[in-house]
């Protein structure tokens, strides 16, 4: 049970003066449980690798697999694909239409063949998930909120029950509370055995959210692993593409001065250590 | 000129037609020549309508708006207003309006009906500004996010304004098309051109002279960085995130390990903790 | 797996290249004769003399053949089609038969000639727009298009029209692409079932994009009016319109080449 991608290389316009390689050779792993962080700064080919999550594109070489199911042109396949792993685009607000709340919600359910009973259930159970009230059920969607409105994409994509959920840069464009208040939701999908795979451009937001990460650069990997072996290989040598966040800048400071302050994220501890540092 | 504000909002109140609460309620801010403003507040706070009240883009229904001294009220200062204040808006698709970079810079000069070697000039001035000058004659569908924004920077520079107002300029960004956004204000602000800069990121306001916070509508706080940074628990209220760094040299200076006057920047941090 | 294509048509190419320099309202007039002349041509020596001359044009106006050919690929369908139905529906001496449908050694010549004229329409057209920027071209159509200000004819208004929604074709494009791909990401199903189910099935698609398309204008709207736009009174160009004597050498040209091909063709 999981995605695996396998040496994965993508090419647009083949055979054509605009042929580009988006992807080559990339290798990837998302089980169940667990948050996947891709980085990578805008034409490192992460959004051309999500769509392939999805079978939204098809691999030019290599090959994408869910739960053993590879992803090909067969259209039994290709719907069981996109089933089993939801896509949520950047912006998703710009894909709403329908009436009703309700009617956004159900309309993946009801693409995938979902009973009407079924489809209620589900539809109370992930705009529960996502803190959206069941007042809303009623209501238009265009009447939301920003941040209503991203929570409902995203409620209606999980309303078809996917085991893998990918989102391109959710947080973009929300406040800190927003912002927080989605990561949460996010991190309680997790729990719920739900695998998400999280496309940003921001280093920091990975590091702290994400278990394992890609690093994506050109279509190619440069980095892929835990956000401490991240951590440690940014300090050692830039990876191309990425910089450090401010913070990781001061500690690799603090260590060529000779403090032995670790590598972390978190401000409080670092002060903490530093503090031990100075008065010893 | 010099000694003169360039923006004068005396209790300033704007209600959108057919909403019943007002989106700015009684806000009084006066910005001077050479100002790096930043207004910050979370979504819905009122900021980009304050935005296009100093553009005149939209009049106060209750108070004044001065812009360099012409209240934007009175229709006759309109377009004089607007060649003082160029807008920079999030989203760099929709402020494009012709297919080649230099024909999009040229159509603010345009409108104001200067003559040919004029906007000539201008457009290459600004596009060398915004680095974009190798771009002259590319297609603007085929640049960059961040390139987009570049143009729509060289475009109201085109203007020729004492003022530039962005609002969330950098949102739709990614960390490349901002720190090159950044870079070209910083520059523009050394040239002494005033700025007011609209945003909900604390890192991209680094550089502000003077920060104005805005909550449902009012101004809840204005002051400097030191000051801002020195503020507790207000943070959460006013929707922003606080900045690792600054918690962490909060967290210093209780216990008396950095000074007070310790702005939370890598670079100062460092040069008190490492002396 | 079909997504929207980056089509060409209707989009400029930037060169520097004579025919890129002429004045734009050298250029539709020019393109309103070939089209004129065009739909006269009837023998196929004549169909050659064209098909040289737009190679020639090629060459002139430095945007390869290939480029040109892909800027007609869109109506390449029309063309067949038009094509088709002369095949088809021309009366006169029967060649091939099957049930109701006949093709007449007319109606191959028809075919033929509808559908290069057609072809070749096009292409003439392509040239004017891949040469000209959409701000040219509307700056043309408008000063064309003046005399009839007076009778209250919104020439300004229709050029700057017009520069805006070329200006915005590819970014809808892209915009139409990434809604389609997101319903589909979602299970919308758009390929199957009768036509009833299929107009159905792309209102999740036309919603969203007509949201998006009244956004962008009402933001666009603004913007034009933070940079002073106030419709065509008081403004002035970065390049205006300039008749040089190229111009009248092209025109002059274009002429000749034109009454040279019917002639031509009326002779043979």
């Amino acid at each position: 049970m999981s995605i695996r991608v396998d040496s994965l290389g993508h090419v647009y316009h083949p055979g054509t003066p605009l042929e580009t390689k988006a992807l080559c050779g990339v290798d990837l792993m998302v089980e169940p449980g667990t948050w996947v962080a891709i980085v990578g700064q805008t034409g490192s080919g992460k959004s051309t690798l999500a769509q392939h999550l999805n079978a939204l594109l098809l691999p030019t070489s290599g090959s994408v697999e869910v739960d053993g199911i590879p992803t090909t042109a067969e259209p039994s396949a290709l719907r069981m694909v996109r089933r089993k792993v939801g896509l949520v685009f950047q912006y998703p607000e710009h894909q709403l239409f329908a009436e009703s709340v309700l009617e956004e919600m159900a309309f993946g359910p009801r693409n995938w063949k979902f009973s009407e009973e079924d489809i209620r259930e589900t539809t109370t159970r992930t705009m529960k998930l996502l803190g959206l009230s069941e007042e809303l059920l009623t209501r238009s969607p265009f009447q939301l909120s920003g941040g209503q409105k991203r929570r409902l994409c995203i409620a209606s994509v999980l309303a078809a029950r996917p085991d893998y959920l990918v989102l391109d840069e959710p947080t973009a464009g929300m406040d800190a509370p927003g912002r927080r208040e989605l990561l949460g939701l996010l991190k309680g999908l997790v729990k719920e055995r739900i695998g998400i795979v999280h496309i940003t451009h921001d280093l920091e937001l990975a590091l702290a959210m994400a278990e394992r990460i890609l690093v994506l650069e050109k279509g190619k990997t440069v980095f892929c692993g835990t956000p401490g072996s991240l951590m440690d290989e940014l300090v050692e040598r830039p990876i191309r593409g990425l910089c450090l966040p401010p913070i990781l800048e001061l500690v690799s400071g603090l260590r060529d001065y000779g403090y032995h302050v670790p590598f972390t994220l978190d401000a409080v501890e670092l002060a903490d250590r530093l503090e031990k540092e100075i008065r010893t | 000129m010099h000694n003169e504000d360039v923006f004068a909002l005396r209790g300033v109140s704007f209600t959108y037609p057919g909403a019943i609460t007002p989106a700015l309620d009684g806000v009084d801010l006066s910005i001077r020549n050479g100002d790096w403003v930043a207004l910050i507040g979370a979504n819905g706070s009122g900021k980009s309508t304050l935005a296009k009240l100093l553009n005149a883009l939209l009049i106060p229904t209750r108070g004044d708006c001065l812009v360099c001294g012409l209240k934007t009220g009175n229709e006759d200062n309109l377009w004089s207003i607007r060649s003082h204040v160029s807008m920079v808006f999030q989203n760099p698709d929709n402020q494009i309006v012709a297919s080649v970079v230099e024909e999009d810079v040229a159509f603010g000069p345009e409108n104001l009906g200067l003559p040919s070697l004029e906007i000539h000039e201008r457009v290459l001035d600004c596009l060398c500004r915004v680095g974009l000058e190798e771009k002259r004659r590319a297609p603007t569908y085929a640049l960059s996010g961040g390139q987009k924004q570049r143009l729509a920077i060289a475009g109201a520079l085109a203007m020729q304004p004492c003022c530039l107002v962005l609002d969330e300029a950098t949102a739709m960004l990614d960390p490349q098309g901002r720190e090159d956004v950044l870079k070209i204000l910083r520059n523009l602000h050394k040239t002494g051109m005033t700025l007011v800069q609209i945003t909900h990121r604390l890192d991209e306001i680094l550089d502000a002279t003077r920060v104005v916070v805005l909550g449902k509508g009012r101004i809840t706080w204005a002051g400097d960085l030191a000051g801002l940074f020195a503020m507790k628990d207000c943070f959460d209220e006013w929707g922003l995130e606080m900045p690792p760094l600054v918690r962490f040299s909060r967290k210093l200076q209780e216990r008396n390990l950095l000074p007070k006057a310790c702005l939370p920047f890598v670079k100062e941090l460092l040069e008190n903790l490492c002396p | 797996m079909k997504f929207l294509n980056h089509l060409t048509l209707g989009q400029y190419i930037p060169a520097d290249s004579p025919v890129h320099r002429l004045d734009p309202r050298c250029k539709i007039l020019s393109v309103v004769l070939l089209l004129a002349g065009i739909f006269m041509v009837k023998h196929p020596v004549a169909f050659v003399a064209w098909g040289i001359f737009l190679l020639f044009l090629s060459r002139f106006s430095r945007i390869p053949f290939r480029v040109v050919i892909q800027g007609a690929r869109p109506v390449i369908i029309l063309v067949l089609f038009t094509a088709g139905i002369h095949l088809f529906l021309t009366r006169g001496v029967i060649l091939w038969e099957w049930g109701i449908l006949s093709v007449t050694r007319e109606g191959v010549g028809m075919a033929f000639r509808m559908g290069l004229r057609l072809f070749f329409l096009v292409l003439f057209a392509g040239f004017l727009t891949l040469t000209t920027s959409p701000m040219e071209l509307s700056d043309g159509l408008e000063r064309l298009f003046r005399p009839f200000q007076r009778f209250g004819f919104p020439a300004h208004e229709m050029a700057m029209m017009m520069t805006i929604a070329l200006r915005f074709i590819p970014t809808l494009f892209d915009e139409t692409d990434r809604i389609l791909r997101a319903q589909l990401a979602r299970g919308a199903d758009l390929d199957h079932g009768g036509l009833l189910r299929r107009m159905k099935a792309f209102i999740p698609v036309l919603v969203p994009l007509f949201v998006i398309v009244f956004q962008r204008a009402e933001d666009l709207a603004q913007a034009m009016e933070a940079r002073c736009y106030r419709g065509g009174t008081g403004r002035s160009r970065m390049n205006p319109l300039r008749w040089k004597r190229a111009d009248t050498f092209a025109m002059a040209g274009t002429l000749v080449i034109v009454a040279v091909f019917v002639l031509m063709d009326l002779g043979a």
